[in-house]
This record gives C-alpha cells, structure tokens and sequence, in this order.
C-alpha cells in the first residue's frame, strides 16, 4: 500500500471520529476540481427502499437523490454502486454528470469494517463517495435518519 | 481542518478500489496495463463554509435534455436467471461501451480468442434456458437463489463494467486494470481484473478459478452481465470453453454444443 493511501486513509479514519461525535445526522463534503471545499454539516440521511438514497441539507433547500444498483455484501456490509443522482433545488430537478462512487450502508447494531481499510463505519450509518465527470468529488457520511440514536 | 480532511477524505473513498486492486496484482504477468490513477483531487483545499441554499453543485449538472429527446433510460436492468422466462431482447448483452480513457492496451496481450458466434447468441440472452447445455454448479454455495448475497437481488448497475458484478469499475474511467480481450460478434469485448471484495471475486473462489487476461485458446471464459466477461484457467471443476453465468445461484452455464 503507498504511503499516499495510507495516509488516506488514516485521514478518513479522522474524518469519521470527528464526524460521528459532532451530531446523530450527516456530514456532506463537496470537493471542486478547484480545490474548493464545501462542508455541508447536519445533513439529514434517508434510505428510501434498497435503491436509493436521499441527503437533504440542513436548510432543507437541496436534496440529492442517489440510485444506486450491484449491491452486494462484505461480511455484513452493504457495498452499493451509485449510478445517477439529481439534484432538486430551487424547485428544479436537475441530473449530476456521475462518473462513479461506492456507498457503504451498515444497517447493523455494531461498527463494521471498511474492506482493505481500518475505518469503521458507525452502526445504522453510510459512507458515500462520488465523483463527478467535472472532477467534484462529493461525500457523505453520517447515521441514517430513522435508525437508533 | 475538519473540510481538509474530509475532502482528502472523499479522494480516498472513490478511488479506494483501485488501491485495492493494485495491490493484488504484483505477480500476475501478463495483466493489463496498470490503470491510470483515479483523478481524484489530492491538492490542498481551500475550506470555505458552506453556502445557504442546498448544495452548491450547478457546475456539475447534466445539460438540460432537450425536449424530444426520450427519457434516459437510469433503472438497474434486472438480471434474471437463464432458466426465468425474461425477454431475450431486453437483456442480450451489448457490446461495451469502449472506456474513453482507458490504460492503454499493453503490447504483451496474447491476440484476442474468437469466440463463435452461433453458439454464443443462442444461449447469451438470459432466459434463453440452458437447453441441453451443461451446468456447473457452484462447488462451494447451495444457498438457492441470492442467497449468496443475503437473500437480496443483484440487479447491476449502469455506467459500470459488467454492472458492478465484477468490481466497481466505471466505464470510461480508466480505473480496472485490462485483462485481455475477446470477439464476438465482430465487436471486441474487453476484460478488466476483477476487484477481490466483488461478487465476482466470489465467484472465482467458489469455483477455484484463478483469471488470467483473455486471449490464448483453451481458457475458460464466462461471460457476465452487460455484456462482460472474464477468462480463467481451466481447473477440475471447470473444463476450458464459454460459460454463461447465473448471478443468481452463481451457476455457470456451458455454452459449447
């Protein structure tokens, strides 16, 4: 493993303490090719059904529907494929430019491992990374709206 | 910092496969050429707070549809199993998209097999039946259907390979390494490695089956969903030629006559 993906890593493994101390709802990271950052915090998580995925920031302005399919399982963890997203804000709904992501579902009572990893991903909780076709890199993480608190 | 990390954070997350299988390959010979590295923006963030109003995402919107143009076509194509009556039509794999960045081919890939093409379009529609060809059962799993995969329905995702069934490799990304190729149907069907943590990992362990890059005879090639496939060694469990996978019970089907 390089030492750039291990401190990658180590970076997500401090990304996720901080983040599942701060509030039971989420945290959205929005990364412009730019190098912008935009921090989205209290975002509210909904699984809808098994194939997708809601985040609605904290205003209540924006949500992000995710679909996501090929999901399978390692040992208890969900591992899903994101393939299309619309953004419904300002009263339209727009398509984003998805090139590809991974989402993490843990809808178990225990923390779970991410594969080739050390992070965990907190009980009733998801992990989400996106990357669109302009570059941005978008994440979510945080406890599903609904789950235990 | 808190912004810094995460955005370091979500390079990490979408480009986390990749690492993992860079670090399986290693003494494989004669893979495909190493990916190119996942764009992800590794540069040192300027953290700005948030601003009101939802998500700042205009830049990445798709360009508006125009108004004749049908809808795009997003579910997940469900994936039955050969012996379920589905239409044929509907989901005979197509040839696949050709990655536009792609790692360049690699000038040591034996000539792409050719496949033969009577045999392949009668059985490569799911549903079609296995007829009176061979099933090779997963040695390892007797779960019935899904049941490899909690109980839950596979169906396969677009903008990815083989629907994800293989790994999280997107088409066009440039992000699986290749492995190989074949014909059919005068189209060229690219193989990619398959991700160790994938259903199709899963798969090759059942059945002990050890990939290798398509392209010399006497391999053992399955073809997957969308469109995909992949080529293995042959093994006491699986003689050398074409199969057909069931991604429900991970049966593969023979489609030698």
């Amino acid at each position: 493993m390089s030492i750039r993906m291990t401190s990658s890593l180590v970076i997500l493994a401090l990304a996720f303490c901080c983040a599942a101390g701060a509030d039971a709802r989420g945290t959205a990271t929005v990364t412009k090719s730019t190098g912008v950052v935009r921090t989205y915090q209290n975002v509210r998580i909904h699984l809808l059904g098994t194939s997708s995925l809601r985040v609605v920031s904290a205003d209540g302005q924006g949500s992000l529907t995710i679909r996501h399919a090929a999901c399978s399982y390692i040992g208890d963890l969900r591992r899903c494929l994101p393939f299309e997203i619309t953004l419904d804000q300002h009263g339209a709904k727009r398509l984003i430019d998805l090139e590809r992501g991974t989402l993490y579902v843990n809808t178990t009572d225990g923390a779970l491992t991410m594969p080739h990893s050390t992070v965990q991903v907190p009980p009733h909780s998801i992990v989400l990374g996106l990357q669109t076709l302009r570059g941005t890199v978008i994440s979510v993480s945080g406890q599903v709206d609904g789950g235990p608190q | 910092m808190k912004a810094l990390a995460f955005g370091l954070a979500a390079a990490i997350l979408v480009s986390a496969p990749l690492g993992a299988a860079a670090q399986r390959r290693g003494g494989g010979g004669g893979g495909g050429a190493r990916p190119a590295a996942a764009p992800a923006r590794m540069a040192a963030p300027q953290a700005r707070p948030a601003r009101s109003g939802g998500f700042d995402l205009h830049e990445d919107e798709s360009a508006p549809p125009r108004q004749s143009a049908p809808p795009p076509q997003t579910a997940p194509r469900q994936v039955s199993a050969p012996r379920q009556a589905v239409p044929v039509a509907a989901s005979r794999p197509q040839p696949a998209p050709v990655a536009e960045n792609r790692a360049p081919r690699n000038a040591s890939h034996p000539a792409p097999a050719r496949i033969s093409r009577p045999a392949l379009v009668a059985n490569l529609g799911y549903g079609g039946g296995p007829g009176n060809h061979r099933i090779v059962g997963d040695p390892r799993y007797h779960g019935g259907n899904w049941g490899w995969n909690h109980g839950e329905t596979w169906n396969p995702a677009p903008r990815y390979w083989g629907g994800g069934f293989w790994g999280p490799w997107a088409l066009g990304a440039a992000t699986a390494a290749l492995f190989g190729e074949i014909y059919f149907d005068n189209a060229t069907i690219d193989s990619y490695e398959v991700e160790p943590d994938s259903p199709g990992a899963e798969l090759l362990a059942n059945y002990q089956l050890t990939q290798v890059p398509c392209g010399p005879p006497d391999l053992v090639v399955i073809f997957g969903p969308d469109n995909s496939a992949i080529c293995a060694d042959p093994n006491d469990e699986v003689a050398a030629g074409e199969y057909q996978l069931d991604p429900a019970d991970l049966t593969i089907v023979s489609l030698d006559q």
